[in-house]
C-alpha cells in the first residue's frame, strides 16, 4: 500500500508543475498587452511601461515562469482588471459559493439516485420494474438535455409563468440584508447569525439551480448504482454466501459494499466535473460563483483571473483524482499491483 | 454541463468469464435501442442535409416579424431578428453535426493509435502518455474550451480543434484499456507464437476486437460534442452569429424566457436534446449488440 | 413469508428511511420557496417613500433611499482617464460642474430634457456671469464663496488652476480638452489668479465653445486641490492612485461615496453641506446587475427604482407593467449609431463604395425592427438636436439598391466583396442591427460576416483602428458643432476611428473652433456637413433614444448627454 501511495504522490508534483506551466503558457498566447489591458486604452504610454516593468513582462520567459510559480506559491494571482481587486480575493469570495451549490446538489443527487438505483437493481416486483423503466428514460434524458437549456425552462415555468420561484438574480433578494460573512456560504452564515429571513429567502433561491444540477447529474450515479448492485447480487460470491445460508442482511451488505467502490470513483469524478459543470447554471442564475467568474473572465479578456481559475480547477481535480485512487487502492487490494 | 466521460464499459461481471467485444454486428443483433438511435440520428442528419430544399424560409433573412409566437406561417415562431425559427432549427444540424463529427473523428485519429501503442508496449512512454492525458483531463473541459477559444478566436476550425482536443484523452484511455485487456488473450499469444509481427497483431487482432466499444464511445462523443458546441456558443465564445446553430439560438432566446417568449429557446433546445438522445440510444445499442448479456443503458 | 419477500421488505425499510430524509430535504426548499413567494408578494409595495429596503446596517426608517441598477459600478473616479458609463455616473454626483444645463420638462410625469442652447445655462459654482474681454480671449470667472468640499475645504480659484494644471500634467483627456478649449500648447500657462475666488483664463484663439465646455464636468471638473495634494507622492505627483479610489473626497458634489463593494454595490450618501442645500434623497445605491432581463424583472417587482440599458422588448413589456413609467426621450437627442468604416482598408478607401453602402443601408428597418421605435432616423453627421445642425442629407431613405450597385460598378467593385463587421458582444441591439445590415447588403453583393468581440477587445480594435467595419454607438458630450466635429472628423482626433483624412475638413474644423460670430460659424457648419456627407467616411445609421424605466413614484430624471442621473434632482414620493 505504501509503495503505491508513494508512487502516486511522486507523480503529483510534476503533474502540478505541468498544470501551472500550461496555465502560464496559455496566457502567453492571449492577444494584447496585459499591462495595457489592466490600465485601459486611454492610459499614457509611460504608465503602461511602468506597469510592464512591475509585472516583469520585459524579462525572458523562463524567468517570468519562475517568478509566476513563486507568486502562486505565495497565493498571489495578480489583479483582475474587471473588478479591480486581487484575483485571490475574488476567488476567496466566490469559491465557497460554488462549493455550497455543488455540494448541496451532489448530496441531493446521491440521496435520490442511490435508493432509486438500488430499487431498480432488483428484478421482479412491480416497484422495481417501474423504477427500472423510469431510470432508463431519465438517464437518457439527463445525458442529452443541456443544463443551460434546462435551467432556462425551469425559470420560464416556475418564475415567468407560475411566479412560484423568486427572481433568478442571485443568492438573495436584493432587499434582504445578507448575514455577516463567516464561511462565505450563505446557508451556514445565515444559520450561524440566526438570520431566518435571509436563510429561507436563500433556500428559495437555491431551489431552481439545485434542481437543474441534480436533474443533470443524478443520472450517471443512478445508472452506476443500478448496474453495480445488480452485478453484485448476481455474482458468484453472493451465490456462494446464499448457498452457505448467510443471513439476508449480511449478504445484502456485502453486495452493497462491493457496489460502492465504483461509486466512489464516480463520485470523485463527478465532483470535479461539477466544478466546471455548474458554470452555465451559475451564469443563468447570476449566482456569483467561480464558474460565472470564469465565463466573465473569458468574455472580458481578464487573463489574470482566467489563469488563476484554470490553474486552481485543474489542481483540485488532480488532487481529487489522487484521493479517489488512494481510496480505491485502500478498499480494493488488487489495484495496488 | 455534465456528460458521461465514457460509454458504459464492456461489463465484466465479477466471477464470470470475461466477454469479448466481437467484431461487427451479426445478423439478428439489431436491438431496439440501436434501431431507434439510428432512426433519430438519421432523421436529424437528413433534415440537416435536405434543409435548403425543405426549409420554409431563408434562415439568414432578417424580417420585420420580430418575436412572433408560433403560427400557421411560422410554425416555431420568429426570434428577435425576425428569423423563422423552424428554418433555423432545420439548418442547425449542418453546423452542429459537422463540427461534432469532425471533432470526433479527429479525437479518434489522435487517441486510438496512441492508446493502442501505450497499451501494447507498456513502458515509460505509456506511463508518460497516461499522465499527460490525466493532465489534459484535469482541466475542467468546458472552461478549457472557452479559454482556448477566447485565445485563438471563435472560428469553426478552432471549435473543432478544441472539442477534439478535449475528447482525445478519452479515446486514448479507452484504447489503452482495451489493448491491455486483450493482450493476454489466447489468440494473441497464439499469433505471437506463430511469428506475427507487432503491427500485424495490433491491426488484425486487437483493433478489430475493440471496434464495438470504440463505436459506442464515438456515438457518445458525438452527443457530447454537440452539447459542448452549443454550450460554448451559448456563452458567446463559439459559432458566430447569425449562423443557425442550436446553442446560439438558445442564447438569443434566453432573455425571452424571462419575459414570457418561450419559443425562441425551446425548439432549438428540444432538437438538441432529441439529437443527443439519439446518439445515446445508438451507443447503448452498439454496446448491447456487441454483448447481448450486457445490461442495457 | 418467502425469502424474496423478506429481502424486498428489509430493503423497503432501509430505502424508506432514505426516502424519508429525501422528503425532508426536498420539502424544505419547497416550503422555502413558498415562503419566498410570499415575501416577494409583500415587497411589491416595498420601495416607497420613507422606507428603507433594509440594506447593510441601513439608515433610520425616515431616510429616503433610492436603488439604481447598473450594468457596472465605477472603475475609477479619476476624470483624466476614465470614461466608462458606471464611472461617469458616480463622477457626475460626487463632482460639481462649474455651470449646468437648463432643463425643460419632457412629458408631464416628472422627466426632463436638457436645453442645448448655449445661451441658456445655470450658474452653479459661479457667483455671477463670466466676463469676456472684447477680443474674446480672456474670461474672468468668479466663484461662489462658501462652497465646501467633502473634505471640508472651501472652494477657491486655486482649485480651478489645479484642475487645469493636472490636465496639462497628465495630458490624457486633458490633451483633448485643452485643444478644444483653445489653450494649446501644453506648456502654456493660460491662467492667472486675481484673488481667492477669481481667476482669469486666456485662450490662444477665440473660443466659441468655452461657455459650453464649462458645463462639461470632464473638461473643467474641479478638485479640492488641498485634499488632493495631501495624497501626492514623489512618484505620483497628481495623486492618481488616491483619485482613482477616493477621488470623491476631493469633490464638491451633492453626494459622497459611503461604501463600495466591487461587483456588488456602491452606496452614495447625501452631502449635508452641499452648496445648493442638502439633497432630498439621503442615500442612493448603485446596484450591479449584469443582465438586462434581471434589471427589468427587479424594476417590475419594485425592488429597484430605475433601470436603463434594457432591450427594446423589455422596455415594451415594462410599458404595460403597473407602477412603471418608461421615459422614451425622443427630444434633445444625442446618441449616435455609426457604421464605422476604416477608410484605409480597401475597398472602403474608395468614396463610391462608401456611398454605395450609405444608399443601400436600411435606415427605417433599423429604427423599427432593431430598436422597435426607440430610435429616430439620423440623416446627418452630428445630432439633429445640436445647434448648427443642417438637414443636407443626400442619401434619401436608404435601401436604394439600384443606385448602390451603380456606384459599386463605377468603383470597379461590381462583383461585390466581403466585409468583416465588428460588433460589441455586450450590446445585443447592435448585433441585431448588424444582422439587418447583413441582409440588406446581400442585395448589392456585399457579403457581411459578423464578428462579435468582448467589450474590451472591441474597444481596443476600434481605437487601434484594427478593423474593417464596426457598428458603434457613441455620443458627443458637449452640444457644440466644433466639439462634435472635432471629435470624429478631424484627422488628428483620437476618436477618428475611420481614418478620415481631409485637409479641407480639418481647416473647417479649426475655423469652427475659433469663429465667434454665430452667423459665420453657421455658414461654415453647413459647408462642413455637406462636405463630410459627400465624403461619406462612415454610414450614419440612426439616433437611438436614451430610455429610462422607473417606478412611478420616482421623478426628476433628466436625459443628460452623459447618460447619468443627477441624484440631487430626484425625488421619491
Amino acid at each position: 500500500m505504501r509503495r503505491y501511495v508513494l508512487r502516486r504522490l511522486a507523480f503529483l508534483v510534476p503533474q502540478l508543475l505541468a498544470v501551472i506551466l500550461i496555465a502560464f503558457v496559455i496566457v502567453q498566447f492571449t492577444p494584447g498587452n496585459p499591462a495595457r489591458a489592466q490600465l485601459g486604452s486611454q492610459a499614457p504610454e509611460a504608465a503602461v511601461e511602468a506597469l510592464e516593468q512591475e509585472l516583469g513582462l520585459d524579462r525572458p520567459l523562463p524567468e517570468q515562469f519562475v517568478r509566476y510559480v513563486a507568486r502562486v506559491a505565495q497565493g498571489s494571482f495578480g489583479v483582475s482588471w474587471v473588478t479591480g481587486r486581487p484575483v485571490a480575493e475574488d476567488l476567496l469570495q466566490r469559491a465557497p459559493v460554488t462549493l455550497q451549490l455543488i455540494t448541496l446538489s451532489f448530496l441531493v443527487s446521491l440521496l435520490i439516485a442511490i435508493p432509486l438505483g438500488v430499487a431498480a437493481a432488483f428484478r421482479g416486483g412491480f416497484v422495481s420494474r417501474v423504477a427500472d423503466r423510469m431510470s432508463f428514460v431519465y438517464g437518457l434524458m439527463a445525458g442529452s438535455i443541456p443544463d443551460f437549456w434546462f435551467a432556462l425552462i425551469l425559470v420560464f415555468v416556475f418564475f415567468s409563468t407560475l411566479g412560484l420561484a423568486p427572481s433568478p438574480i442571485g443568492q438573495l433578494d436584493l432587499t434582504i440584508a445578507p448575514p455577516p460573512t463567516r464561511t462565505g456560504m450563505l446557508l451556514v452564515d445565515s444559520l450561524l447569525a440566526g438570520h431566518w429571513e435571509a436563510f429561507w429567502n436563500h433556500v428559495g433561491h437555491l431551489v431552481l439551480p439545485v434542481a437543474t444540477l441534480v436533474f443533470i447529474n443524478a443520472a450517471p450515479i443512478l445508472r452506476m448504482t443500478r448496474n453495480n448492485v445488480e452485478e453484485n447480487l448476481r455474482s458468484e460470491y453472493v451465490y456462494f454466501a446464499r448457498a452457505n445460508g448467510l443471513p439476508r442482511g449480511d449478504i445484502v451488505s456485502y453486495a452493497l459494499k462491493n457496489s460502492l467502490l465504483p461509486i466512489i470513483t464516480l463520485a470523485g469524478v463527478w465532483y470535479t466535473i461539477l466544478i466546471a459543470g455548474a458554470v452555465l447554471t451559475e451564469t443563468i442564475f447570476s449566482w456569483g460563483g467561480v464558474g460565472q467568474y470564469a465565463v466573465q473572465a473569458v468574455l472580458n479578456a481578464d487573463w489574470s483571473a482566467l489563469q488563476a481559475v484554470v490553474l486552481l480547477a485543474a489542481a483540485i481535480s488532480l488532487l481529487v483524482y489522487l484521493v479517489v485512487d488512494l481510496l480505491h487502492a485502500w478498499i480494493d487490494p488488487r489495484v495496488r499491483t | 454541463m455534465v456528460e458521461p466521460l465514457t460509454a458504459e464499459p464492456v461489463v465484466t461481471p465479477v466471477g464470470h468469464a470475461e466477454a469479448d467485444a466481437t467484431v461487427g454486428m451479426r445478423a439478428g443483433v439489431l436491438n431496439r435501442q440501436l434501431v431507434l438511435g439510428l432512426i433519430v440520428v438519421g432523421f436529424v442528419a437528413a433534415v440537416g442535409i435536405l434543409a435548403p430544399l425543405i426549409a420554409p424560409a431563408n434562415p439568414l433573412e432578417a424580417t420585420s416579424a420580430v418575436l412572433e409566437p408560433p403560427s400557421a406561417t411560422h410554425w416555431f415562431g420568429t426570434d428577435r431578428s425576425g428569423f423563422d425559427i423552424l428554418s433555423r432549427t432545420m439548418y442547425a444540424p449542418r453546423v452542429d453535426l459537422a463540427i461534432a463529427g469532425s471533432a470526433t473523428v479527429l479525437a479518434m485519429l489522435a487517441g486510438v493509435p496512441l492508446g493502442l501503442l501505450a497499451g501494447y508496449r507498456q513502458g515509460f512512454i505509456a506511463e508518460a502518455l497516461g499522465r499527460a492525458s490525466d493532465i489534459v483531463q484535469a482541466f475542467p473541459f468546458f472552461i478549457l474550451a472557452i479559454v482556448l477559444l477566447g485565445i485563438f478566436g471563435p472560428s469553426v476550425r478552432n471549435l473543432i480543434a478544441v472539442v477534439a482536443f478535449v475528447n482525445g484523452p478519452i479515446y486514448f484511455r479507452l484504447m489503452r484499456g482495451q489493448t491491455s485487456a486483450l493482450i493476454s488473450r489466447p489468440y494473441v499469444e497464439a499469433a505471437r507464437v506463430v511469428g506475427c509481427g507487432d503491427a500485424r497483431i495490433m491491426l488484425r487482432h486487437i483493433l478489430p476486437n475493440s471496434l464495438a466499444p470504440i463505436l459506442a464511445q464515438m456515438s457518445v462523443t458525438l452527443g457530447m460534442a454537440v452539447i459542448l458546441t452549443a454550450g460554448v456558443s451559448f456563452v458567446g465564445a463559439g459559432v458566430r452569429p447569425p449562423t443557425p446553430e442550436w446553442g446560439v439560438m438558445i442564447s438569443d432566446g434566453a432573455p425571452g424566457m424571462f419575459t414570457g417568449q418561450w419559443w425562441p429557446a425551446l425548439f432549438p433546445g428540444l432538437s438538441l436534446a432529441i439529437t443527443v438522445m439519439g446518439f445515446g440510444l445508438l451507443a447503448n445499442g452498439i454496446t448491447q449488440a456487441a454483448d447481448p448479456r450486457s445490461r442495457r443503458g | 413469508m418467502s425469502e424474496a419477500q423478506n429481502e424486498v421488505m428489509r430493503f423497503d425499510r432501509r430505502t424508506f428511511l432514505k426516502r424519508g430524509s429525501i422528503v425532508t430535504l426536498v420539502g424544505m426548499p419547497v416550503l422555502g420557496s413558498l415562503l419566498a413567494a410570499c415575501d416577494t408578494g409583500a415587497s411589491e409595495t416595498q420601495v416607497g417613500a420613507g422606507e428603507t429596503p433594509g440594506e447593510n446596517g441601513g439608515g433610520t426608517t425616515d431616510e429616503k433611499t433610492a436603488i439604481v441598477a447598473v450594468g457596472a459600478l465605477f472603475a475609477s473616479l479619476d476624470r483624466e482617464f476614465e470614461i466608462g458609463a458606471g464611472s461617469v455616473e458616480a463622477m457626475t454626483n460626487v463632482y460639481e460642474p462649474i455651470t449646468a444645463w437648463d432643463r425643460m420638462p419632457f412629458g408631464d410625469e416628472g422627466a426632463f430634457v436638457p436645453v442645448f442652447d448655449p445661451g441658456s445655462w445655470r450658474l452653479n459654482l459661479l457667483a455671477q456671469e463670466p466676463e469676456v474681454s472684447d477680443d474674446g480671449l480672456t474670461w474672468t470667472l468668479r466663484f461662489k464663496e462658501g462652497v465646501m468640499s467633502h473634505s471640508g475645504n472651501e472652494l477657491t480659484a486655486e482649485d480651478f488652476v489645479y484642475c487645469l494644471e493636472r490636465h496639462q500634467g497628465l495630458w490624457a483627456l486633458g490633451s483633448f480638452y485643452n485643444f478644444v478649449a483653445g489653450f494649446l500648447p501644453r506648456e502654456r500657462e493660460a491662467w492667472s489668479i486675481v484673488d481667492d475666488y477669481t481667476v482669469e483664463v486666456t485662450t490662444q484663439e477665440p473660443s466659441p465653445l468655452f461657455r459650453s465646455l464649462m458645463e462639461n464636468n470632464l473638461a473643467f471638473g474641479l478638485f479640492d486641490s488641498t485634499a488632493a495634494e495631501e495624497h501626492a507622492t514623489d512618484d505620483d505627483q497628481w495623486s492618481q492612485e488616491w483619485m482613482r479610489t477616493d477621488g470623491d473626497k476631493a469633490g464638491h458634489g451633492p453626494y459622497v461615496i459611503e461604501e463600495h463593494s466591487p461587483g456588488q454595490q456602491t452606496v452614495f450618501r447625501a452631502f449635508a453641506d452641499y452648496h445648493a442645500g442638502a439633497p432630498r434623497i439621503d442615500r442612493v445605491i448603485h446596484r450591479q446587475v449584469d443582465s438586462s432581463s434581471t434589471r427589468a424583472a427587479l424594476l417590475r417587482s419594485g425592488d429597484i427604482h430605475v433601470a436603463r440599458d434594457l432591450l427594446p422588448s423589455e422596455f415594451e413589456s415594462l410599458r404595460d407593467a403597473g407602477g412603471v413609467i418608461v421615459d422614451d426621450f425622443d427630444e434633445s437627442l444625442f446618441l449616435l449609431l455609426f457604421l464605422m468604416l476604416n477608410n484605409e482598408v480597401p475597398p472602403l478607401d474608395k468614396k463610391e463604395v462608401r456611398q454605395a453602402l450609405a444608399y443601400a443601408a436600411p435606415y427605417s428597418k433599423i429604427v423599427s425592427d432593431a430598436y422597435r421605435g426607440f430610435a429616430s432616423e439620423w440623416r446627418g453627421i452630428i445630432s439633429r438636436d445640436y445647434p448648427n445642425f443642417h438637414d443636407v442629407w443626400p442619401y434619401g431613405d436608404g435601401e436604394d439598391f439600384d443606385r448602390a450597385r451603380e456606384l459599386l460598378e463605377q468603383a470597379g467593385e461590381g462583383d461585390g466583396f466581403g466585409l468583416e463587421l465588428m460588433v460589441n458582444a455586450a450590446e445585443p441591439i447592435i448585433e441585431q442591427t448588424a444582422i439587418i445590415l447583413q441582409t440588406a447588403y446581400r442585395n448589392i453583393g456585399v457579403d457581411v460576416t459578423i464578428q462579435k468581440l468582448a467589450a474590451a477587445a472591441f474597444t481596443e480594435n476600434l481605437t487601434g483602428k484594427e478593423y474593417t467595419a464596426a457598428v458603434w454607438q457613441d455620443l458627443a458630450l458637449t452640444p457644440d458643432i466644433g466639439y462634435a466635429c472635432y471629435l470624429y472628423y478631424r484627422s488628428t482626433a483620437f476618436v477618428n476611428v475611420m481614418n478620415y483624412n481631409s485637409p479641407q475638413a480639418d481647416a473647417m474644423i479649426d475655423e469652427l473652433l475659433t469663429t465667434l460670430d454665430p452667423e459665420d460659424r453657421d455658414a461654415v457648419a453647413q459647408d462642413f456637413q455637406e462636405l463630410v456627407l459627400e465624403d461619406c467616411p462612415a454610414v450614419f445609421l440612426a439616433q437611438p433614444h436614451y430610455v429610462v424605466a422607473r417606478r412611478d413614484n420616482f421623478s426628476g430624471v433628466t436625459a443628460y448627454t452623459s447618460r447619468s442621473l443627477r441624484f440631487e434632482e430626484m425625488d421619491i414620493t
